[in-house]
């Protein structure tokens, strides 16, 4: 996802958010997941560096996104996300935490 | 063909049958040559039109333009209409970027007027109209209050705030304004919204400065102002990203809607509500209000283009810099069509398909009404876009639509990756066009050969009756998000 945003520039965690979803399956709840980092990105500006997992189930994500605001001397403009969508959404369990493919809009 | 599993006749030159089989409620009609058809293989477009064939009420065909790809749900390119009481509607059948469209603006310039400014003017217009991903304007801050009744006005917003003409309206698909419910879109989406009107956006969307290089319909061209040499400007955006939450709310919903109604979904992303179902009726108010954002969105960066043309020019060009038409080609609308010889109240989802309404419809404009309705086909950067006006043809045998663009036939990633060693703006400079990006992957991934040609396209419908060709105009500069 913070490819998608911004490339391959790196991002610094200087600021935090914590972000918590509910939904019914774990499939929702992925998508759930990623269109709060989507929307803390177009109503903020905000980069995600790296999530810390409080609690992760298959019918919750809660923890805290750490990240910075957008910088566009620092990080590489990409084109726009409009949205992450349900068009071939899977995800199945590993040995320590879940495989997922997930179509953007881009 | 593209799909072994599905089979598709030839009926003409321009015309591709997919016969009503299994669940499907009707035959699915493509419009293409054997070349586009060909370039359909191992795309899933064409099971996509097979897939809307299959939803409640739809009626007539399940049809696809020549420029046909992949879509959520729907194909891009995609025209489907719905009995106002069997029917349904479909986010899925409008897109993301609802009212995504193009407007056209002539100048009183010839292409020799503009060449020894032309960098300076690209320059001008790439910093005064936001591009790129999450672009916003300081300059236009909309209070809650004024944001709705951007939703609830669309252009007529613009022209209260001194942002446009009378005469802009009226070269406006539906005037600019559809009956928008601001209590229908999400705070989500109005915040995604509020800062971004005047912005172009990023991916396909552009600003671009050409001429008119060649004329096919002297009478249309001399109406609409577009003579040899004229210099143009081309606008393509969308409802940003106001419109992408509203699709998102909405299909979240829709997707409940769908289970509630029993209805049966080849592919979940067709979720939909019947018309008359209490969703429908919200989504088609939200849908409505994020299609006048974009109304007002285009207008307002036709304000700025006016105002760097002033500034670059005169002031006296800008006040002849005039709006040929703004169509919307992602959309869905209550219309009336004829259908087995009676007329019928129906909603047609137009997603990659633009409005093609033909001569004397009462819908157009006194200006337009013997021409017909300019149609605004972009093509790739590098190449040339087309005027078309709709015909007789589109309303009798595809509910007034037409095609609305080159259409992709390389995925981003490819054209990436074809585009990696190359310096696209410095290819396209040598050949007499300027390009200004905010991002230099955009303009990679918009190279012209991830495109269909899209004269190909174009006489396509041409050919078939479902558009008529007035203009080709070729670009010297591009804005990019």
């Amino acid at each position: 996802m913070r490819e998608l945003l911004v490339g391959a520039s790196p991002v610094i965690p200087s600021d935090r958010r914590t972000i918590a979803v509910t939904d019914t399956n774990a499939a929702e709840t992925l998508l759930h997941f990623l269109r709060e980092l989507l929307f803390a990105f177009e109503s903020d500006g905000f980069v995600p560096a790296r999530f810390e997992v409080g609690r992760a189930d298959e019918q919750h994500v809660r923890g805290v996104l750490h990240g910075e605001r957008f910088d566009p001397t620092r990080h590489e403009t990409q084109p726009e996300v409009k949205a992450v969508t349900r068009h071939g959404l899977w995800l199945e369990p590993l040995e320590s935490g879940w495989r997922a493919e997930v179509v953007f809009d881009v | 063909m593209p799909d072994d599993r599905l089979t598709v006749e030839r009926i003409d030159a321009y015309r591709w049958r997919v016969p009503r089989t299994g669940g499907m409620r009707t035959d699915g009609l493509i419009f293409a040559d054997t070349a586009l058809m060909h370039d359909l293989e191992g795309d899933q477009a064409v099971t996509q039109v097979v897939n809307v064939a299959h939803l409640p009420g739809i009626v007539g065909p399940s049809i696809a333009m020549p420029d046909i790809h992949w879509g959520y749900g729907f194909p891009i390119g995609g025209v489907a209409a719905f009995d106002e009481r069997e029917g349904v509607i479909s986010p899925g059948g409008v897109g993301y970027d609802i009212n995504c469209g193009v407007r056209l603006l002539r100048t009183p310039l010839s292409v020799s007027d503009v060449r020894p400014k032309l960098a300076a003017l690209m320059d001008r217009l790439f910093a005064t109209i936001p591009s790129g991903v999450g672009s916003s304007r300081s300059d236009i801050t909309l209070s809650p209050r004024a944001l709705d009744r951007v939703l609830s006005h669309g252009a007529r917003w613009t022209l209260d705030e001194g942002y446009a003409t009378a005469r802009d309206l009226e070269c406006i698909e539906a005037n600019g304004s559809l009956p928008g419910e601001p209590d229908k879109v999400s705070d989500r989406a109005k915040q995604r919204g509020k800062a971004q009107l005047g912005t172009v956006g990023s991916g396909n969307h552009f600003v671009e400065v050409g001429y008119v290089d060649e004329v096919f319909d002297d009478t249309a061209a001399r109406r609409l102002g577009l003579a040899p040499g004229t210099v143009t400007v081309f606008i393509h955006s969308g409802s940003r990203g106001l419109g992408y939450q509203v699709c998102d709310d909405y299909l979240d919903r829709m997707v409940r809607a769908a289970a509630k109604y029993g209805i049966a979904l080849p592919d979940k992303q067709l979720c939909c509500a019947p018309l008359s179902s209490s969703e429908a009726k919200e989504y088609l108010g939200a849908m409505n209000a994020a299609a006048n954002y974009a109304f007002a969105n285009r207008q307002l960066m036709s304000h700025f283009v006016r105002r760097t043309i002033g500034d670059v020019f005169s002031p006296a060009v800008a006040d002849e810099t005039d709006l040929v038409y703004d169509v919307a080609h992602n959309i869905a609308k209550f219309e009336m069509h004829e259908v087995d010889g009676a007329p019928r109240r129906v909603c047609v989802h137009r997603k990659g398909a633009t409005r093609a309404f033909p001569p004397g419809h009462p819908e157009l404009a006194e200006r337009f009404r013997d021409i017909g309705q300019p149609v605004l086909i972009p093509g790739d950067m590098g190449r040339y876009s087309f005027v078309l006006v709709g015909t007789p043809g589109a309303f009798s045998e595809t509910f007034g639509s037409t095609c609305h663009g080159a259409g992709r036939r390389m995925s981003r990633t490819q054209a990436k990756k074809t585009a990696r060693s190359r310096n696209v703006p410095r290819e396209l400079e040598a050949r007499g066009i300027l390009v200004r990006a905010a991002s230099r992957r955009t303009v990679d991934e918009e190279i012209p050969e991830a495109y269909k040609d899209v004269q190909q396209v174009v006489d396509v419908v041409h050919g078939a009756g479902i558009g008529k060709k007035v203009a080709k105009l070729v670009p010297i500069g591009v804005v990019k998000g």
